[in-house]
C-alpha cells in the first residue's frame, strides 16, 4: 500500500488532531495526584484510574477491531496513573505510525462499527470525539479536587495566560 | 458500552443513511453535537431546561457554570464561524478567560438561542460550502465538533453535580 503525504491526503488533519488529542489526554493525566486516582465525582461516575482504563481499554478495541490497527497488547503492566500514562503515550505513537502511511482511500472505505458499517473516516472521528468528551469530563475532576489544569486548547486560569503543555 | 453506541446507530441506520463523503462526515460530527442525539447527549440537551439562577451555579474550585461553559463554546464556534467565512472576527483582547467569565445571569435565555443560532449557523456553511473551502477547513470544522464535545462533556458533569441534571437524558 503507498502512503500518501499530508498534503494529498484528505483525512490526513484526523491524524493532526489524534496526535494532538492524545498529548492533552496525557497532560490530563499527568495533572491528578497519585492520592487521587480514586476519586469520583459522584457515586455512579468513573473514578479517575477508571477513566483511564476506558480509555485505554476502548481506544486499544476500536483500533483493532474496527481500524485494524494492532499494536500487540494494550493492557499496561500496572494498573498505576503512571502505568496508564506510559503504555497510553507509548501504544498511541505506534497508531499514529500506522495511520500516517494509510492512503486517502483507506480511509474512505467501510468496515464494522459495531453492528453497523459505517468509513473508516467516520469511525475515527468518533474516536476523536469518544476521547475529547472524557477528557472534558476529567478536567471537572481536577477542578472539584482543587486541582491545577494545565492548557489544553490554549491558557487556562491556572497557566497565568500562558500555554504550557506537559508533553 | 456497546449497547450505549449499538441503540442509537440502529434507530439512526434505518432512517438514514450514513455519511461517506467528507462533507457528510462533518456535518455529522457539527449535528450530533448540536441536536442529533446519538452516543452522547448533545448541546441542544445539555443546556435545556436550566433556569438561570442553576446556570451559574459553579462546583467551586475555579470549575466553570453551565453558563461559562456555553457562553464560552458560543463564543468560539461564533468566531470560528466567522473565520471559515472569511469575515473579519469581533474585536478580542485574546483573554480566553473572558469567554468564560463574561457569563452573567441576565444573559442565560438568549445566551441558549445564540448557542443554538451559531450552531445551526456552522452546519448551513458547511452544507454550501464548495468542495475546496471544505477541503482547506477540514481540520478547522472538525476541531470546533470535537471542542463541543468536549464542553458538552464537561456541561453535563456539572449539572449531575449540581443536581440539576434528569438521568433520562441519555447519562446516568
Amino acid at each position: 500500500m503507498n502512503s500518501l503525504s499530508a498534503s494529498t491526503n484528505g483525512y490526513a488533519f484526523l491524524l493532526d488532531m489524534y496526535e494532538t488529542e492524545v498529548l492533552k489526554t496525557l497532560a490530563i493525566w499527568l495533572a491528578f495526584e497519585d492520592e487521587a486516582i480514586g476519586f469520583r465525582p459522584a457515586p455512579k461516575s468513573r473514578t479517575v484510574l477508571e477513566q483511564m482504563d476506558h480509555q485505554i481499554q476502548s481506544e486499544g478495541g476500536w483500533m483493532v477491531k474496527m481500524l485494524g490497527v494492532d499494536i500487540g497488547d494494550f493492557q499496561p503492566r500496572e494498573k498505576t496513573r503512571q502505568g496508564y500514562i506510559e503504555k497510553y503515550r507509548v501504544d498511541a505513537a505506534k497508531r499514529l505510525e500506522i495511520l500516517r502511511q494509510k492512503p486517502e482511500g483507506w480511509w474512505r472505505e467501510t468496515t464494522a462499527f459495531f453492528d453497523v458499517q459505517r468509513s473508516r473516516a467516520w469511525i475515527f472521528t468518533r474516536r476523536l470525539n469518544h476521547s475529547t468528551h472524557h477528557r472534558g469530563q476529567l478536567v471537572v475532576y481536577l477542578r472539584v479536587l482543587g486541582a491545577k489544569v494545565p492548557s489544553v486548547y490554549g491558557p487556562t486560569a491556572d497557566t497565568n495566560g500562558a500555554v504550557i503543555y506537559q508533553f | 458500552m456497546l449497547l450505549l453506541f449499538a441503540i442509537p446507530l440502529c434507530a439512526y441506520g434505518q432512517t438514514q443513511k450514513p455519511p461517506t463523503t467528507l462533507r457528510g462526515i462533518l456535518l455529522e460530527q457539527l449535528r450530533t453535537t448540536h441536536t442529533q442525539e446519538d452516543w452522547f447527549a448533545p448541546a441542544s440537551v445539555a443546556v435545556a431546561d436550566l433556569t438561570a439562577e442553576q446556570a451559574k451555579w459553579s462546583p467551586g474550585h475555579g470549575g466553570h457554570s453551565v453558563g461559562q461553559l456555553a457562553y464560552h463554546l458560543w463564543f468560539w464556534d461564533a468566531r470560528s464561524l466567522q473565520q471559515f467565512k472569511g469575515e473579519k472576527p469581533a474585536a478580542f483582547s485574546g483573554n480566553n478567560d473572558e469567554t468564560f467569565t463574561d457569563f452573567t445571569e441576565a444573559q442565560w435565555n438568549d445566551l441558549v438561542k445564540k448557542l443554538d443560532q451559531t450552531m445551526s449557523d456552522w452546519e448551513k456553511a458547511v452544507e454550501t460550502a464548495d468542495d475546496a473551502t471544505l477541503a482547506k477547513n477540514a481540520s478547522l470544522i472538525e476541531h470546533v465538533a470535537e471542542h463541543n464535545a468536549y464542553h458538552i462533556g464537561q456541561i453535563l458533569y456539572v449539572r449531575k453535580l449540581e443536581g440539576a441534571w434528569d438521568p433520562s437524558k441519555g447519562v446516568k
